[in-house]
Parts: structure tokens; sequence; C-alpha cells
């Protein structure tokens, strides 16, 4: 086989134009970043395939795993990573030999897979100068491929995708896009997948674009290529396995002795209205070619077969609805910017509003708004500039289903080394969030995640004996609401075990059971909330019992560090759900802007629980140094915020101020302040420099007249107060 | 004077400075240092931090910490003025915004030309590792205001 394949590329190498790769510094770099961020992608998509392929046998999931890994194994190579190259050709190979050969790609073949892909990121992870390879697995990992593709020849040789005898010569007119150099896709590489596929009788590179030498650009792809080849294969087979080899735009026509040749011009596999056709059942493959020997270029294929009542116009408008879905795929249509740009656009569309309120008012002083049409333009220029914030904000979104991904892989293993039967649902993966959050939640929705299948999920003979389905499923929920993500964690498994928390409690102290009558009287929600509790988690033995409580107060410390919350509802022996809600973004939040004398301060909204006017008699001194509040009843640390804060007061008097009460992180602090202002949604910004880890202070604001106000962190706020 | 002036002289090799005052007395400031000049804007004070930081301002929609250079070296504190200027640097943590009386010229120094602060004739401390200058008779006094401005406000 790798005999045959070296002899077929040699053949032709003479042919094959060099193309030229010009190493420069700074964009190599550049390149090489936004490499490892496709490899990311790709992977994601080598898995989700690799778990699809597990329990459905469309050829299209073996395509994609077959593209993710050919992409990754694209790039190593234009990047001299020869490794990865390397071992991604043999990946490569054994998953070409799936798709050609018609053999059932078993749960052996989906384990291969997956191991391969992670000997692949681990090998990427190497040559980013993280972690290491664990090389062992990965020579067994490689044995395992070569096994199966030596297994394999008997299939292959009938398979047709396998070059045999012509039957048919088909011309390739293959043009590269031109950025794909840029894009570290190499044509040469392109061009060689074709002849070790394929016969190939001809090849010639065709110059006739190229630029003057002054004007020619290292990155760009100039030349283009016409391919004579000759396959077995029926055109639209034979069209559909070429896309998947090679990116770029492919003109196809069959050479035949009698007809004159047909061609057809497609950018990509899947949005070519005939296979999606044929893929559906909607027309038979003679049908199909019969249209396209009749279709004159100006008519469109679709209005061909329409008009053979092949197939109805509503059908039409259905595929052609999906045939536009999958172009709207094409990586084209998406622009990789660096988050600091983003960030500079976010404050400069900012301060245009700013700017705005900045000349409108002088000007209306002045009595400019008398002037016909004036009021008009700065009505607009002030909808114009709220709309740029705002689209610019939204350039930080990101769709969730970039950390989901990941998960379903992770539950199979997971359930598999449990002995296990789970399965991931998720829906919305289209919700979009923050970045900067996203990034955060990855950790703590894992974790949940691998509780859910550790610890809610039960064993399939317990979940039988229950008269449940041996096999569980997790189903993982993000959808958008009132402004904020809701993400829900819940499994069918054995519910929380209200008895067994309440114990648990008692013994590590977390509560005192004496100071209720019962803990019965207490509310399931009530004693839900303890798992999250800091203490709780330290626990093994509860584990096996309550079957919750590892790390969850972690978890809940990095929901609400992000903004958000997190709750559990749990009906025993039913199942467990944890809901999350989340700020769509870190960069604004609901601020109260606060008086403390001629300051303004904003406090986040979400940590205010009740304002009040404070009565002289609540207010009382401890030891003779702090002073606490009684509020419902507690005692609450009474913090004088102009004191805390340096600053001047007009009231010193607490009766004359007013009382913010503001949760501190599962604590309560009472605040006084002079006055309460306006409440407004703040774009949130750091302090700059040097300043970035003042106590008391955790960021900063531009308000409307372009002055700049301090957001209170209440966590860090009251301990310089006790020395006053 | 001229900013075209040959980087490399028999001296050796020279460097531009932004030349500023504080109490009348000439500093100078490597002008690969600075992003731009500006007036002193509405400043928001930051509390709890030592007296030189006088707080932060917006300076195109980014948040930029202000120190007065009086306050830093000891100088009386001084109201601003008319010409009292703000030059932002650029550091690596970010800008800061350095509050001068005011901001004269663009002065170039050969290296060799500037005496150590260490050298014990002289009579100001080296702490801030300031070097001393001449240029057309006067004293100009340089240091790395960048690091200064770093490893002194936090």
């Amino acid at each position: 086989m790798t005999a045959r394949r070296e002899c077929v590329s040699s053949r032709h190498k003479n042919n094959l134009p060099v193309v030229l790769h010009v190493e420069v510094g700074v964009s190599q770099d550049k390149l090489l970043r936004i490499y490892y961020e496709e490899c990311e992608e790709n992977m994601a998509l080598l898995e989700k395939g690799a778990l699809g392929l597990e329990n459905s046998s469309d050829p299209e999931l073996l395509n994609t795993v077959f593209r993710a890994v050919h992409s990754i194994k694209g790039g190593a190579a234009h990047f001299g990573l020869a490794e990865v190259a390397s071992f991604s050709h043999s990946l490569e190979e054994m998953l070409d030999m799936m798709r050609g050969g018609k053999a059932q790609v078993s749960g052996d073949g989906v384990n291969l897979i997956l191991d391969g892909g992670d000997c692949l990121r681990q090998m990427l992870a190497v040559s980013r100068g993280e972690g290491a390879v664990d090389t062992s697995a990965l020579a067994e990992t490689l044995r395992r491929i070569k096994a199966y593709i030596a297994a394999e020849p008997a299939e292959v040789k009938t398979g047709p995708a396998r070059p045999s005898e012509a039957l048919g010569r088909f011309r390739v007119v293959y043009r590269p896009n031109p950025l794909c150099i840029h894009r570290g896709e190499s044509p040469l590489e392109a061009l060689r997948n074709i002849s070790d596929r394929f016969k190939v009788e001809r090849i010639e590179a065709r110059c006739d674009n190229l630029p003057m030498l002054a004007r020619m650009s290292h990155d760009i792809c100039y030349i283009w290529w016409e391919i004579t080849i000759s396959s077995d294969m029926e055109y639209d087979c034979f069209q559909r396995t070429l896309a998947g080899l090679v990116g770029g735009s492919l003109e196809i026509s069959a050479l035949t002795d009698d007809k004159q040749p047909h061609s057809v011009f497609f950018d990509q596999p899947p949005s070519l209205l005939g296979s999606i056709l044929l893929k559906e059942g909607m027309v038979s493959e003679d049908q199909l070619s019969q249209a396209i020997s009749r279709q004159n270029p100006p008519v469109k294929l679709g209005e061909v077969l329409v008009s053979d009542k092949a197939i109805t116009s509503s059908q039409l408008k259905g595929v052609l609805d999906k045939q536009k879905a999958a172009s709207g795929n094409i990586e084209g249509a998406i622009v990789r910017v660096d988050t600091t740009k983003l960030d500079k656009l976010v404050n400069l569309a900012g301060e245009l509003v700013i700017t705005r309120s900045l000349f409108a008012q002088p000007a209306i002083s002045a009595g400019l708004e008398l002037v016909p049409g004036f009021s008009d333009a700065v009505a607009r220029l002030e909808r114009h500039s709220h709309d740029l914030q705002e689209t610019a904000l939204a350039l930080r979104m990101v769709p969730l289903g970039n950390i989901v991904n990941r998960f379903p892989r992770m539950v199979r293993d997971l359930a598999t080394g449990f002995g296990k039967k789970v399965s991931l649902l998720i829906t919305g993966e289209a919700t979009e969030l923050d970045k900067g959050l996203m990034e955060k939640l990855a950790d703590p929705l894992t974790h949940l995640i691998r509780n859910a299948v550790a610890h809610g999920m039960e064993m399939p003979e317990e979940r039988r004996a229950a008269g449940k389905p041996d096999g569980g499923t997790i189903r993982l929920r993000l959808c958008e609401e009132a402004g904020s993500v809701v993400i829900t964690v819940e499994d069918d498994g054995r519910g929380l075990d209200r008895d067994a928390i309440l114990r648990k409690a008692a013994e590590s102290g977390l509560f005192k059971v004496a100071n209720k009558s019962t803990p019965d009287e207490w509310a399931n929600e009530w004693a839900y909330d303890l798992i999250f509790m800091p203490g709780f988690s330290t626990a093994e033995s509860v584990d096996r019992v309550s079957g919750r409580g590892v790390g969850l107060d972690v978890v809940k410390k990095n929901i609400e560090g992000l903004g958000g919350t997190i709750g559990v509802v749990s009906s025993p022996g039913a199942f467990t759900r944890f809901v999350l809600r989340l700020p769509l973004t870190v960069a604004i939040i609901d601020g109260q802007l606060i008086c403390v004398g001629d300051e303004l301060y904003v406090l986040p909204l979400t940590s205010i629980i009740e304002t009040k006017r404070p009565d002289a008699s609540e207010i009382r001194t401890v030891q003779g140094q702090g002073e606490v509040m009684l509020w419902r009843d507690k005692c609450v640390p009474f913090v004088r915020l102009y004191s805390a804060l340096n600053g001047e007061a007009w009231e010193t008097d607490p009766s004359n101020a007013l009382v913010i009460v503001v949760d501190a992180g599962g604590r309560y602090l009472a605040l006084m302040v002079d006055e309460l202002l306006e409440q407004q949604q703040m774009v949130v910004k750091g302090l700059g420099g040097t300043l970035a880890r003042t106590p008391g202070i955790a960021g900063a604001t531009i308000l409307g007249d372009g002055k700049v106000a301090l957001i209170l962190d209440v966590s860090t706020l009251e301990k310089p107060v006790h020395l006053h | 004077m001229d900013g075209l002036a040959p980087i490399v002289e028999e001296a050796g090799e020279c460097r531009q400075y932004i030349s500023f005052f504080l109490a009348g007395e000439e500093y100078g400031l490597d002008i690969l240092h600075v992003q731009e000049i500006t007036e002193v804007s509405a400043i928001t004070r930051v509390p709890n931090l030592p007296a030189c930081v006088k707080g932060v301002v917006n300076l195109r929609g980014v948040v930029v910490p202000v120190i007065d250079a009086r306050l830093k070296l000891g100088y009386p504190a001084a109201a601003y003025g008319k010409k009292t200027a703000m030059i932002v640097l650029r550091l690596d943590e970010g800008c800061a915004g350095l509050i001068v009386d005011a901001v004269d010229d663009v002065i170039t120094l050969a290296d060799s030309s500037l005496s150590a602060a260490d050298d014990p004739g002289l009579p100001f401390s080296s702490e801030l590792a300031a070097r001393i200058g001449r240029v057309d008779g006067r004293v100009v006094m340089v240091m790395d205001w960048a690091k200064a401005i770093s490893c002194g406000s936090q």
C-alpha cells in the first residue's frame, strides 16, 4: 500500500510546481497561533464526529472527522511540526480506509479515532511548549492504527474510492483560494492528496495570473492547476470525493468521447445543490445527471429539476435553505480579532457617547438648538453612537458551544470508567456569552457535569431496580433569559439525600441542630443549599451517601465571582438540577451611583439588599471601636463609607444619612452614604497599571460627563474600618 | 534642539528627552517613554493610596492613574494652573499620567554628558537612578520615570 503510494506520488512529483514558502518571523508567529486555535476547533469537530459515529453510520460524520484531521495535518506540514504531520497522516490514512472501505466503524474504530485525537492533542500541546507526550501510549496508538490499516486492505481494493482502470476521465480545474497560504493550507498538499487518491494523467500549472515581481506577495497563491484524472467513479461521487480532499474552487468536467463536457462549479462540499438533493433522497442519480446535462449555465439546476417535475418548488426552497446554511458555515465569513483590539473599539465607542453630550450641552445653551435640524442631528448622533457602542460590546460575545463541545467526550469517558451508561443532551449551544466570562465558566461547568456522572447517576443495576432505564441522561440546557444567561445541568439520577446532607452538616458543625427543634422543619431548598457550604465539601464519606458535595463551594464561589448565582433543585430518586444564572457580559454591570460627600461611587446592584434611613438606636458601638447596626435579627458591621474611603461626608450623624445593606460574599455590611443617585448600566474598566489591586475598589467606570467613578468592592471594603 | 539633529555625535550616543519643570528645576524624560502630553482633566480620587497618586482620569475611554511629580519627589504641593501639564507615560502595565508644572521642549543629550548621581560630590539622592546633565548652560536632571512610577505607586 505504502509502496504504491510512493510510486504514484513520485511519478508526478516532477510535474508539481513548487510553491514558494517565505518565512517571515512575526507573521509566522501569528499564523502559528491561529493554527493552534484552529486545531482546538478541529479537535472538537473530531471528537464530536467520532462520538456521533457510535450511534450512526452517516458518512458525513466520517467526512467531518477526516477533514478535521486533514486540516491539522496540512497546517502541521506548513509549520514544520513533523511529528504532528506524520501522526495525523497515519490517522488520516486510517480514516480514509474507513471512508473508502465500507467497513462499519465499530466501537473499536471510534476508540481508535478518539485515542488518536488525544495523542494529537498532546503533541500539539508539546509543540506549544506545554505538557508532555506519553510516548508509550503514542507508540501503542500508532501500532493499533497501523494494525487497523493492515487489516483492511481486502475491502479497500474493492472500495469505490480507489483508483483502478479508468472508466471515465475528468478534467479538473483547481484554483486554490488566493489566501490559502496565508491560512496555512498548502495547495501542494492538496495536489499530493489528489495524486495519492486518483490516477492522474496530466497535471499542468497555470501561471497566467502571476503579477509583476514587485507586486507579488509571499503569502498569496497566484497559480492554478489543470488536472486530468481518470477514475471509475460516477461523476457525482468523484466530485464529492475530490471536494473532500481539497479546498478552494474546483471546476470539474467529465471528459466523454461523444458528448460535450458538462461542468459544475462549486466552492465547498456541502453547498452543492445536487449532492444535497441526492442525500435527501429527493432525486435519483439518473434524474440528476440528466438535468445536469441539459442545464445551460444561466439556468439554475433547481429550475431544471422543477420543470422536469422531479421535485416540487417547495421542496426546492427547503433544499436551497439548507444549501445556504451549509455555505454560511464557510470559514471565510469569520474574522479572528485580538480581544485587546475589540476592547479598544468598545472604549472608543463609549467615548463617542460621552463626546456627544460634551458637545451637545454647550451647543444647546448657546442657543444652537434653534437652528433648524440641529436637535434632529444631535438626536441622530446619539442614537448612532449608542448603537455603535452596543455593537462593539456584542463583538465580545461568543457562542457557548465553544466550551460545551468538550463535554460529550468527557461524559462518555467518565461513564465508561464508572461502568455507567450516561448520555449527554445539549441544547442551546448557540447561546452567546462574553468571552471573558466564558473562559472562567469552563471549570465550574466541567465540575458540575463530572459530579452528575460520578455521583448523581446510579449504576445500571440500581436504575433498573428503581424502574428506570439503564442509561441515564444528563441534560445541559443553555438559554438567554431576561438579560442573563441561564445554564441548567440536570441528571435523572438518584437526587439529593436531604437527611444525609443534614446529618453530615450537623456532624461537621456547619450548624447546631439544637437551634431548631428538628431539622425536619427545614425546607428542602434550605437543606440543599448546605451542599454549597465551604466546610461541606471536605467530607469523603458523604459522597457515596448523598451523592453530592464535592467542591461545590468552589463552584459557587467561581460563579459568584463572575457576578452570577447558582441554585439546586432536586427530587429524591428522580433528578438533581443545578441552575446557573450569569450576566451576559462582565464588561457591563448594573450599578447604583452613590454620593459620599462630593464624590461619586458605584455599588454593583446585585450586591445591594436593602436601603434604609437608620434609627439612631439601631447603631451601637462595640468595645468602643467598631460600630454595628441591628438589622433584621442580625448585628452587621456598620461602615461609614466616608471614613473607609478617607473622604469627607456631608453628614456624620447616621440618623441623617442613608444606609445600604450589602451582601459582601456571604456576610452582610451596612454602608453609610450621603445620597443615592440613579441606577444605570455601566461599562466596567480596570483601574489601570499599578493601581489594579487597590483594596476596596473593584474597578472604574466612565460616567456620562466623562468623569471616572470608582466601583466599590464590598467584600474587601470593611477591613480598615475597625481601626477607626 | 533640532529634532532632526544627528543622533550620533562625537560625544557618543545621544537620546532625546522631553524637558519639564518642577518648582523651577528642569527635568528630562526619555522621549521613548512618552505617549502624549495633555492638559490635566478631572481627576477622580482613589482612596487609601500614597499622597503622590492623585487618582485616575479618563483618557479617551481608558482609565489611567495620575501621579503628581512634585509630591513624588518631595516638593511642596502646588495648585494646578494654566501651564500644568500631564505627561502620559507608556509603562509595561499600561499607561500612567505624570503631572508637572510645565513642559518645556525636546532636548538632545549625549549619554556621555550625563553624570551619575551617585557621584559623591553631587548633592542629591540617587534613589530614582537620576543622572544630571547640561544643555545650553542649563542643568537637567534625567531619571527613569517609568521605573520610578512602576515601583513607587503601589
